[in-house]
């Protein structure tokens, strides 16, 4: 009789065997892991510094191929990682996408605060430093607007800045912005509650907010995914290169946190994440008001499906509220950090976002 | 109970029951495989299925008033811990007639204050400045014409000085 079922016994003695094997590869390459983590680079694209402010750099992408768009672009990223998240490997690298699309792009890094930035506020940040650097900008490539893309901390920053400097935008473009922290879909939102956390008491004793704190708030975020499960799938897979380059390059930037100014710190748990003043026009930057209907250039919202740091629900409310008539909202698949890096993220978001991006620049 | 102030047992109690919940959740998933797979795969079915379930659970419980209340707690002492350590520092840089960081925020803080009296002083300039070129076009002409006025009288005055001084140059030689 023809049977299509194997000796299960024959196939547990084989899968043990391949299972053997496959273990010896991977204590095998264990000594090569420290030499393979020094090598990696923090971003793939040339760039070169083109400005600086205090400890913030302006970095520019110059291209071999010609700038086929005169709207400049300005990428900024949040204040608590390096933005080489952006930029990570050569086919994971959201800032390709743009230099190859004929952008001419620069990117705001933060750097890393000191002491002496503690007192740095939101108006620091943004009529200061962010509007200098859109000056400087515009003035470079002779452009009278700047279109904007924020991710995460940096695309609030950005949209505030586009509300309070909307003569100076061309488009803005968002990445998991929060905007509307009325929900408590995530864990951040229930942890920065008044009645648990008091920033105030917070800030005056640490100062800056240590980089050691938000790294450990974010690792508890998924606290079996990322401290049971992580060592343990590397571990099975420490003999795949591509596997392990991959998750060195990433782990790099995971562990690459800065610390954060005490003073914007606290305005952001504060006035956005207790009393979310943003979504009712209630935040002041320098006595000036923050009005969302202010924002009226064209604005393209970037939101992962599966974010658990800035869910969903609080940056679609974004639409809703702004001025701007020609808007649109783009539901990816991932998480926070798959909407830059992710596989289908670089095969098809980031494309049509440089085509969305390319209707609305001004051609050289 | 007191509001916010669970007691220690209650906070073992939330910790035991969600270790029991993860336990049996992780129980039931240990019996979702298939003959046909091979050992190593139905183990990392397993372990698949049993860490989804202790994830589930850990979010749960991180929600929970027990877990908040517990976390502001170790958030407390470790800012009382850090005060403690601040004051200690601050006396013993005093002590050794040094700076302490305590010092230096407050000269931050000095420092933070007067930019900002500036910005302020700066933006009321900026204000009274677009004011007075704002100025209606009535007002502009007349002003125009005083202005006018003012540079001729000066290139006046200018000449007739110009003239004194090389007519007592002429005499001295």
């Amino acid at each position: 009789m023809e049977t299509t079922i194997e000796n299960p016994w024959l196939k547990w003695q084989a899968a043990f065997a391949e299972e053997g094997m496959t273990e010896m590869k991977r204590w095998s390459r264990l000594p090569l892991i420290a030499e393979k983590a020094r090598k990696v680079t923090k971003g793939a694209t040339p760039s070169e510094v083109v400005h600086r402010v205090d400890h913030i750099k302006l970095l520019h992408y110059p291209s071999s191929k010609p700038v086929k768009h005169k709207t400049p672009l300005l990428v900024v990223f949040a204040l608590v990682n390096r933005p080489y998240i952006l930029d990570l490997k050569e086919k994971r690298s959201v800032i390709r996408h743009f230099v190859d699309a004929g952008f001419d792009t620069y990117l705001i890094d933060w750097g890393s605060p000191t002491l002496a930035d503690r007192y740095l506020s939101l108006d620091d940040y943004i009529n200061r430093y962010m509007d200098g650097l859109v000056d400087f900008v515009c003035e470079r490539t002779g452009s009278s607007k700047t279109s904007i893309l924020g991710y995460c901390m940096g695309g609030t920053m950005s949209t505030i800045y586009t509300a309070l400097h909307r003569e100076r935008v061309a488009n803005l473009m968002l990445m998991a912005a929060g905007i509307d922290f009325s929900t408590r879909e995530g864990l951040l939102n229930l942890w920065a509650d008044p009645n648990y956390f008091d920033v105030d008491d917070f800030v005056d004793t640490f100062g800056n907010c240590p980089a050691e704190f938000l790294q450990s708030s974010f690792l508890m975020l998924k606290p079996v995914g990322n401290l049971i499960e992580k060592p343990l799938n590397f571990m099975e897979n420490v003999h795949n290169d591509k596997f392990v380059e991959d998750f060195l390059t990433m782990e790099t930037w995971l562990n690459d946190n800065i610390s954060v100014p005490g003073e914007i710190f606290r305005e952001f748990v504060k006035h956005l994440y207790q009393k979310n003043q943003l979504v009712k026009d209630e935040l002041h930057v320098r006595n000036q008001r923050v009005q969302l209907k202010d924002v009226t250039c064209p604005l393209l919202n970037i939101v992962a499906k599966g974010d658990d740091l800035v869910p969903c629900s609080q940056s679609l409310a974004l639409n809703d509220l702004v001025g701007s008539t020609d808007r649109k909202t783009m539901l990816v698949p991932g998480g926070h950090i798959g909407l830059a890096v992710g596989g289908k993220a670089q095969r098809e978001t980031w494309p049509a976002v440089c085509e969305w991006l390319a209707e609305r620049s001004n051609f050289k | 109970m007191s509001e916010g102030k669970d007691t220690p047992w209650e906070q073992a109690a939330a910790f035991q029951k969600i270790w029991s919940e993860t336990f049996s959740k992780m129980t039931q998933g240990t019996f979702q495989f298939s003959p046909d797979s091979a050992p190593p795969e139905f183990m990392r079915q397993m372990r698949s299925s049993m860490f989804q379930a202790l994830g589930k659970t850990w979010e749960e419980f991180m929600r929970s008033p027990e877990f908040l209340s517990s976390m502001k707690q170790t958030m407390d002492s470790a800012i009382a811990f850090k005060k403690m350590t601040n004051e200690f520092l601050v006396k013993a840089h005093d002590e050794m007639q040094g700076t302490s960081k305590e010092d230096l925020r407050a000269l931050l803080a000095a420092v933070g204050r007067m930019e900002a009296n500036v910005h302020a002083r700066l933006d009321r300039l900026e204000e009274r400045l677009d004011e007075m070129t704002s100025k209606p076009p009535a007002a502009k002409n007349k002003s125009a014409g005083k202005a006018a006025a003012r540079p001729k009288k000066a290139v006046a005055k200018k000449k007739t000085v110009t003239k004194k001084k090389a007519a007592t140059r002429k005499r001295s030689r």
